[in-house]
């Protein structure tokens, strides 16, 4: 049989990498001394106590009696590229909406989100996304004052 | 002033037009949250905390505590009617609920989970009202030694109680506690972590991440699957349970309500784990067990009782210790911190209008639940047929909303959709956000105490252990995380996360 890289091996890697990074940046920032501690003193010692049980789930995690999905299994039939999909849609949202303003691109993502992630006709995708988008801006805008961008394409 | 003055202080301000407006709006969302599932009453939260800004201390406060305790009384809905909790306190009433409907009871049912909510609720406020100021009295003695361990024993219960594996969710509690620390020393001013940007130097945002490992994640983790919703489509009518029914759940209410109170207090505890207990406990005490599963009204008007009672009990740590006892109770602090209240044994002193003001506010929204609860089931029904297909969209840009609108900030967005697919990860793997979140709200508290600990003390820890309060917490702290090397301790904490997941 393959030897298969388990989960929860990887996942007890990743957070050493990152406890002992957080040590390391505690040390580098002073710990003073117990009586004054500096401000990396409660990071440093929280990086070590992480160490300490990102190595005991490494220990764990290669015992013959642990858990044996893999990091691709658990992706195993899902819908995995929808997911994918709408957070591309929302990255690329985040990016146009202070140019676009909040108009132009809730419209356009719901549109898509609408027509596209479970399939609706047009006049539900249109119409509902544009209702949407205008109430959220009535609400949000007028009524409870929040500042949402208005895009600096149209010059505001 | 005795309690009875101030808490006619307290209806003098919660029933000012505004706040009463406010208490409407936050038991209506509430109850909306609770019967919708796939967004819980911690995104909702946090989705309206920026709103909040604009708006006095009390008016907002009471309006997240009402979305806090609406939920409660909402979740029930679609346990009983669609056999999908509406959040996860109400994992338990499918149970029983669902059968019930199923028999044609889905009325009576309904009613029970109401009157039960509505008893135990106003019993929770009433309890709130009596202990919050000798637990505030009491607090006024407490120093950092004692914040500082409590605070631990408040992480380690939860950690104790998480789902999986008590490794994965310490490892989670550490990081919350280093993401907590990101931006600014309060001590000395040095900049921690912030790679030279600007919009780090204030740490990071609560909401942002409240919303990516609670909403986004949903959101994530509801489209990679098909969500097929069998609404019950028989007339719900009759919600008032019969003589047989009440004599039935007195009993249940009644423990239910005592039992959530004390596990709402404690930190770490809360509605989700009370529900389960009352549920394990009614059954253990029926001379028909049997019944539970098949239809049994004590086994919805018991957990019912105690996740309300416990939704209320969990504001007594909150307001008397400035300690929040859960994620919810978090961002209500991040709510009082925004308009530079801290709440903590000196509120009741120094803001008596809002203490007292929330209080009253609770059992007026207790009120209000019950007429929105039984008259307008009709309406809640009907909510429940609007397919998730339609409704995520709407989700999704709440949340974007939300995100951007805390300090209109595209960083916060990004933030957000960061830990959206973080918190969609750590599902997979069997990491939980929970305490990561407590972890993130406590590390500044909790450093700052620790130092000052240590400063007062001269660098001598003893005085975590020379401290009766302290000691106690400290104690309970390590035995918990030690039990699970006791095969009978962890096969009972296995049980009980079991039954919350």
């Amino acid at each position: 049989m393959p030897f298969r890289l388990r989960a929860d091996t990887v996942t007890a890697l990743l957070a050493l990498a990152l406890a002992i990074y957080i040590a390391i940046e505690g040390k580098a920032m002073g710990l003073g001394h117990p009586s004054d501690p500096g401000s990396g003193y409660i990071q440093f010692w929280t990086g070590l106590i992480m160490c300490g049980l990102a190595l005991t789930q490494l220990v764990h995690s290669l015992l013959p009696t642990a858990d044996k999905y893999t990091l691709g299994s658990v992706f195993a039939g899902i819908r995995w590229g929808k997911v994918l999909y709408v957070t591309a849609l929302l990255v690329v949202y985040t990016a146009l909406l202070e140019y676009l303003g909040f108009i132009i691109t809730t419209f356009a993502l719901l549109v898509v989100l609408f027509k596209t992630v479970e399939p609706q006709g047009w006049v539900v995708s249109v119409v509902g996304s544009a209702i949407t988008t205008f109430v959220a801006w009535g609400v949000f805008v007028y009524w409870l004052g929040t500042q949402l961008p208005a895009g600096s394409l149209l010059g505001n | 002033m005795d309690v009875f003055s101030s808490l006619w202080l307290g209806f003098g301000v919660a029933l000012q037009p505004t706040n009463l407006l406010f208490c409407f709006a936050g038991v209506f969302i509430g109850t909306l949250i609770g019967v919708l599932p796939g967004i819980g009453p911690v995104a909702a939260m946090s989705l309206l905390l920026p709103i909040t800004f604009n708006i006095t201390p009390e008016a907002g406060i009471i309006m997240l505590a009402g979305i806090y305790y609406g939920s409660m009384y909402g979740g029930s809905t679609t346990s009983i009617l669609v056999n999908i909790p509406g959040e996860a306190a109400s994992v338990i009433t499918c149970l029983d609920g669902y059968q019930m409907a199923r028999q044609g009871r889905a009325g009576p049912a309904l009613g029970m989970a109401a009157m039960g909510s509505f008893i135990a609720g106003t019993a929770a406020v009433l309890g709130l009202m009596l202990l919050a100021p000798t637990m505030a009295a009491f607090a006024v003695k407490f120093g950092p030694s004692e914040y500082f361990s409590l605070m631990v024993l408040g992480l380690t219960i939860l950690v104790w109680l998480s789902q999986g594996s008590v490794i994965k969710a310490l490892i989670m509690a550490c990081l919350g506690l280093v993401l907590g620390l990101i931006g600014i020393d309060s001590i000395s001013a040095l900049p921690r972590m912030t790679f030279d940007q600007l919009q780090l130097l204030d740490g990071l945002g609560l909401v942002p991440i409240v919303m990516g490992l609670f909403g986004i994640a949903e959101i994530l983790n509801n489209i990679e699957q098909k969500l097929d919703r069998d609404v019950f489509q028989a007339k719900v009518d009759g919600l008032m349970p019969t003589k047989e029914d009440w004599q039935r759940s007195a009993g249940p209410i009644a423990r239910g309500t005592v039992l959530g109170f004390f596990l709402g207090i404690l930190p770490g505890g809360g509605a989700v784990i009370s529900s389960f207990l009352s549920y394990a406990m009614e059954k253990r005490l029926s001379k028909t067990p049997e019944r539970f599963g098949h239809g049994a009204i004590e086994g919805v008007a018991g957990p019912e009782s105690a996740n309300n009672a416990a939704a209320g009990a969990g504001f007594i740590p909150l307001l008397t210790l400035g300690i929040p006892p859960n994620v919810v109770m978090a961002l209500l602090l991040g709510a009082f911190i925004v308009h530079g209240v801290q709440p903590g044994p000196l509120l009741m002193v120094q803001q008596p209008q809002l203490f007292w003001g929330i209080v009253a506010s609770m059992y007026i929204g207790n009120v209000m639940l019950l007429v929105l609860n039984m008259p307008l089931i009709g309406i809640w029904v009907q909510l429940l047929k609007v397919p998730y297909k339609i409704l995520f969209p709407m989700i999704l840009l709440f949340c974007l909303i939300g995100a951007y609108s805390v300090s209109n900030q595209i960083f916060d967005v990004y933030l957000m959709l960061g830990f959206g697919i973080l918190g969609w990860l750590m599902k997979k793997y069997g990491y939980e956000p929970a305490p990561l979140v407590l972890a993130f709200v406590l590390g500044p508290m909790l450093e700052n105490n620790l130092r000052k600990a240590l400063i007062l003390s001269r660098g001598d820890f003893g005085i975590f252990i020379e401290r009766p309060i302290s000691a106690t917490c400290l104690v309970l702290a390590v035995l918990l995380l030690l039990s699970p090397l006791l095969p009978m301790f962890n096969a009972r904490r296995k049980e009980l996360a079991t039954e919350e997941s």
